[in-house]
């Protein structure tokens, strides 16, 4: 302390500079518009480096928190968006005209499950009886088939898809109009296997395979694929004809269920004729 | 310190601040007058007694600034300058301190010490003061170049100025 005291009387004349020079700019500062603007910015400048220091690591003390908060954010958009909710809106384009009356109607559905690896593979649609489908109607991917409907919920339906073991499908040869069964054999699922084509029709790699008509399902000749390879098993009188699908069952995102308006009236007719 | 010295810096102390603010502060440059300013009242502090203490030098320094201030309406300005001249003070004086040391009946004027040590000693302070004045004025590290050219060319009007002033008046104490 006295060290101290002795330390400043010695030094008297400096430090006394110091404090009037220290008075001086406080004058300077306070009471001209010059240094008062100088003195402000070169302090905002400092404090301003200061504070970002001192803002960023708040920022970082603040990160759990914002994190929770940035999760419940998320999760309420996430309960907001379009995704989470049904869509019941449905587009039929009708056309009216008296010459031709409507016998098929599609309706749109978005594909939300989908196998194509196991012996049997299904398709769940995001539509169901709510909006019109029937079970045992046809189902058609962008170009191609895709499968029949098996069973129906409120707002679901479950495809059985064309590879499927159970599957068979009537189809027939563009050029010769032959018609057989189309199956699938459980390998591949680009090919199925035609079956059913008498021995004498004439079958060329390449000929174009249509849907016959013959069922309620599908409307006749609607695309389905092209012929990969034929043969004849021994002792057979049918061909054994790989199909090349048109469609890639594998990557669909959304098909067309086929109603079949006149559909009833068919099937009472058929059912008279095998009850009599 | 005897009464005539007191008298005579208290009257030194009013013709300096008169002659400032009336004349020089008057004295116009046009557009180069930020870069010229005459100044004569620095001499107040120069010939203050060779003995007193720098403590009240400064104090007297400060004062004196602070009187010019209120006429230039720069408050803070003048009296800062004044109290770092006060302060370099006898730093000049030890500088050009004679063989044998500094008489006590001695006062820093021309007749006292000899115009060579006077006019050594007016310079430096002289120096001293439009330098520490410029950077006090700019207050910005940014333009201290700047401020160091006003500086040089202030010196080079004020400093012939104080000489006049010396050799005309020719004071004693």
């Amino acid at each position: 302390m006295r060290n101290l005291i002795e330390f400043l009387l010695r030094y008297n004349a400096f430090f006394l500079f110091i404090a009037l020079e220290a008075f001086a700019v406080y004058l300077m500062v306070n009471y001209n518009d010059h240094h008062n603007k100088v003195a402000l910015h070169s302090s905002s400048v400092v404090s301003g480096a200061l504070m970002k220091r001192f803002d960023s690591l708040q920022d970082y003390m603040r990160l759990k928190t914002v994190n929770d908060s940035l999760a419940n954010q998320y999760n309420r958009f996430l309960n907001q968006d379009t995704s989470a909710y049904y869509q019941h809106r449905t587009e039929i384009h009708e056309s009216n005209d008296s010459l031709y009356e409507r016998n098929y109607s599609y309706l749109s559905a978005k594909v939300i499950n989908n196998s194509t690896d196991r012996p049997n593979n299904y398709i769940t649609l995001q539509r169901g009886s709510k909006h019109g489908i029937e079970s045992n109607s046809g189902v058609l991917s962008g170009d191609g088939l895709a499968g029949i409907v098996l069973k129906t919920s409120k707002n679901y339906a479950v495809v059985m898809s064309l590879l499927h073991r159970d599957m068979r499908v009537s189809a027939k040869i563009k050029r010769s109009q032959h018609f057989g069964s189309l199956v699938w054999r459980g390998n591949n699922p680009r090919i199925m296997t035609l079956e059913a084509i008498p021995k004498h029709a004439k079958v060329v790699k390449g000929d174009t395979i249509l849907t016959s008509g013959y069922s309620t399902k599908f409307p006749a000749d609607l695309m389905i694929g092209i012929v990969k390879e034929t043969k004849i098993e021994p002792g057979s009188s049918f061909y054994t004809i790989d199909v090349e699908l048109n469609t890639d069952l594998t990557n669909i995102e959304y098909v067309n269920v086929v109603k079949n308006l006149m559909r009833n009236e068919l099937l009472e007719l058929e059912k008279s004729v095998k009850n009599e | 310190m005897n009464s005539s010295v007191l008298i005579a810096n208290i009257i030194r102390f009013f013709a300096l601040v008169l002659i400032q603010v009336l004349i020089l502060k008057n004295v116009d440059f046009g557009t180069y007058a930020p870069y010229f300013k005459v100044f004569l009242y620095p001499l107040f502090i120069f010939m203050l007694p060779l003995k007193l203490p720098t403590w009240a030098s400064m104090l007297v320094a400060l004062v004196f600034g602070l009187t010019i201030d209120m006429f230039y309406d720069s408050a803070g300005l003048h009296a800062g300058t004044c109290v770092a001249v006060a302060f370099a003070r006898p730093m000049a004086m030890k500088l050009f301190e004679p063989r044998g040391g500094y008489d006590i009946n001695q006062n820093p004027n021309k007749n006292d010490l000899g115009p060579v040590w006077f006019i050594q000693y007016a310079a430096v302070l002289m120096l001293v003061f439009v330098v520490t004045y410029f950077i006090f004025e700019t207050f910005l590290f940014e333009k201290l170049g700047l401020a160091f050219i006003k500086a040089v060319l202030s010196y080079i009007v004020s400093f012939p100025v104080v000489l006049l002033f010396v050799y005309i008046f020719n004071p004693k104490y």
